[in-house]
């Protein structure tokens, strides 16, 4: 399965936003642990959070 | 990355075959979805959706959230359950911290809840912002 819709460099929002040309460099919060780039048209911000993965395990005697 | 924080409830859930995981979203397992909240959650007490103080639909934000397109398999022992990332689309301002993950599916007990990722600050979102949830390769594992 594919598990990503939004594909490297591509980005939600309006027609503008979702021209890589129109982009700003991608910004990367470390305290926050998320990326955001701002489209140079239209100004709108676009955030990413990466959900990290959770492992639940067992015990079995 | 944003850190998995397991509700308590989850893993009394999965026992008590209030989940049904295996499979596909919609299809042989239930659906599961994320939702945005501004409200800390607490694992200890909060079961079920009806427990946490989800944003209210405006701005672009709809209640209940999206599906998470879940789908798990089981190889060698280990269930691995991945999801499809997760956008929204705002139209205005919308204000939250945490992206809470449910069952929306079950009904006794009704959307029990399973995990949540903190952003670590309030957003506040402007007409055209977009806010994605990216999932990665794994969503958890169970093993």
């Amino acid at each position: 399965m594919e598990p990503h819709i939004i594909r490297a460099g591509q980005v939600m929002g309006r027609a503008c936003c979702k021209d890589p040309t129109n982009s700003s460099s991608v910004y990367t919060d470390l305290t926050w642990k998320t990326e955001f780039r701002f489209c140079k048209i239209c100004g709108a911000k676009h955030t990413k959070i990466k959900l990290d993965p959770g492992t639940i395990k067992g015990t079995f005697p | 990355m944003a850190a998995y924080v397991k509700y308590n409830t989850f893993v009394g859930d999965l026992t008590g075959k209030v989940h049904d995981l295996l499979g596909t979203a919609g299809s042989t397992a239930d659906t599961l979805k994320l939702l945005l909240s501004n409200t800390a959650p607490n694992t200890a007490t909060h079961t079920v959706r009806a427990d946490v103080t989800e944003l209210a639909t405006a701005g672009g934000y709809t209640s209940g959230g999206q599906s998470c397109q879940n789908v798990a398999t089981s190889t060698t022992g280990t269930v691995t359950l991945v999801c499809t990332d997760i956008t929204w689309t705002f139209t205005g301002a919308v204000s939250f911290r945490y992206v809470i993950m449910y069952n929306d599916t079950p009904t006794s007990p009704a959307d029990p809840l399973v995990s949540y990722w903190d952003y670590g600050s309030q957003i506040t979102t402007a007409n055209g912002d977009t806010f994605t949830a990216d999932f990665g390769t794994t969503t958890f594992t169970l093993a």
